[in-house]
């Protein structure tokens, strides 16, 4: 079993080795770890380090309540990194969602259209919400990584 | 008691809508400092929330020929009305600075509104079904639907004190089809149809002190007209572009 070194180790480890079979040291594989802002929300990027997926912590789906509406951007659209980009509905109250790093939308979740709750139960998985399109990995590498992210949502 | 928050009242009233949806905006842009409420009427005046764009029931239309607006904001909710008679709250609070989730922001109004409506004599209580806003039996008298961006809020609540309530037949109030809309005063008439209207300057103070109980905060009278408050809308609504 090679040595995983660095910071590719624990998402490396976290992967399930069933699926995998023997673990393959194989790049096109491997995510980078998921990073945060203090918006609560949270980014993977994909491994060529192009497209970024984005969502909602568990700590903002717990603070909002069960949630009846998600407004997602439209495909092309151009964001800045702290740009509103959408919003989530709950209880009657809408609250922003912010683009967490500068680029194009190239995707958003549609099932969040008819099954806007999967921002609560699944908010990491199913419950994603947009993948932005970037050209440079610099505003992915300044985000709060997990224990910084857990400092701040208590 | 904790800290002090100035609240106004907004006069003239009631007042039109767009200058204090821009005077809105303003006051959440010079946040995270500086919270406070607005308090007022509005001209009769329909509005929907984020889930309704592009006016699927041609309201606008018939809201022009009623002699009403029709405005498509960012607040949570649906379609609903304000109008002369209805004690509206627009609440520019810091939720990260109180330590409060979005969640029980919405729970807290809710419950300043009930507390404030008990010293009618009026039993309220919140929505069946998971139906956000203030009941009294299965009748709606008072609406939220609040806006939040980066833990700061706007919108708010609106409590039916004594409004023309037909304007509701125009429309279906929150998108709820079976069940119908009060106010105070229907409320109150009920046991006693004699009994004079609740008006909203009878529901203000106490919907003022169940502000300040429920959020620990002290609201103080910002109507001075040497007041920071009174002043910064006053230029602003002046100022709103056209």
């Amino acid at each position: 079993m090679p040595v995983i070194v660095g910071r590719f180790a624990a998402a490396f480890r976290a992967l399930p080795t069933r699926s995998f079979g023997i673990r393959q040291f194989s790049i096109a594989r491997i995510l980078l770890e998921r990073k945060y802002t203090s918006d609560h929300e949270w980014v993977t990027l994909s491994a060529d380090g192009k497209i970024a997926t984005i969502g909602i912590t568990d700590f903002a789906q717990n603070a909002l309540g069960d949630v009846v509406f998600a407004e997602i951007p439209s495909v092309g659209k151009q964001v800045k990194q702290s740009d509103p980009i959408g919003a989530v509905e709950s209880v009657k109250a809408a609250s922003d969602i912010y683009a967490p790093l500068s680029g194009t939308i190239v995707e958003s979740n549609e099932s969040l259209k008819g099954e806007p709750q999967l921002l609560n139960s699944s908010p990491y998985e199913k419950g994603w919400y947009a993948k932005i399109e970037i050209s440079t990995k610099t505003e992915y590498d300044a985000l709060l990584d997990e224990t910084a992210y857990n400092a701040i949502a208590n | 008691m904790g800290r002090s928050i100035p609240f106004v009242f907004l006069k003239p009233s009631p007042s039109p809508y767009a200058p204090v949806l821009y005077a809105q905006r303003m006051l959440v842009e010079r946040m995270p400092r500086r919270e406070c409420v607005l308090f007022l009427e509005h001209i009769p005046t329909y509005t929907a929330g984020r889930r309704v764009r592009g006016d699927p029931d041609g309201l606008a239309e018939r809201a022009k020929a009623l002699g009403a607006e029709y405005y498509e904001i960012q607040r949570g909710g649906q379609v609903t009305f304000h109008g002369p008679g209805q004690l509206v709250g627009y609440p520019i609070i810091n939720l990260k600075e109180q330590g409060i989730s979005v969640r029980d922001y919405v729970r807290k109004l809710q419950h300043l509104l009930i507390a404030a409506i008990q010293n009618f004599d009026i039993k309220s209580h919140t929505g069946a079904c998971n139906e956000t806003g203030v009941w009294v039996e299965d009748r709606k008298v008072a609406a939220i639907g609040v806006h939040v961006s980066r833990y700061i809020t706007s919108h708010g609540f609106a409590l039916n004190c004594n409004p023309d309530l037909s304007w509701y037949n125009h429309i279906i109030p929150c998108g709820i089809t079976d069940k119908s809309v009060t106010s105070l005063t229907v409320e109150r008439q009920r046991s006693d149809p004699r009994a004079p209207p609740i008006t909203t300057h009878d529901s203000l103070p106490h919907v003022i002190e169940a502000f300040s109980d429920t959020f620990n905060v002290n609201l103080v009278n910002g109507n001075d007209e040497h007041d920071e408050l009174s002043s910064f809308l006053e230029q602003t609504m002046a100022s709103q572009p056209k």
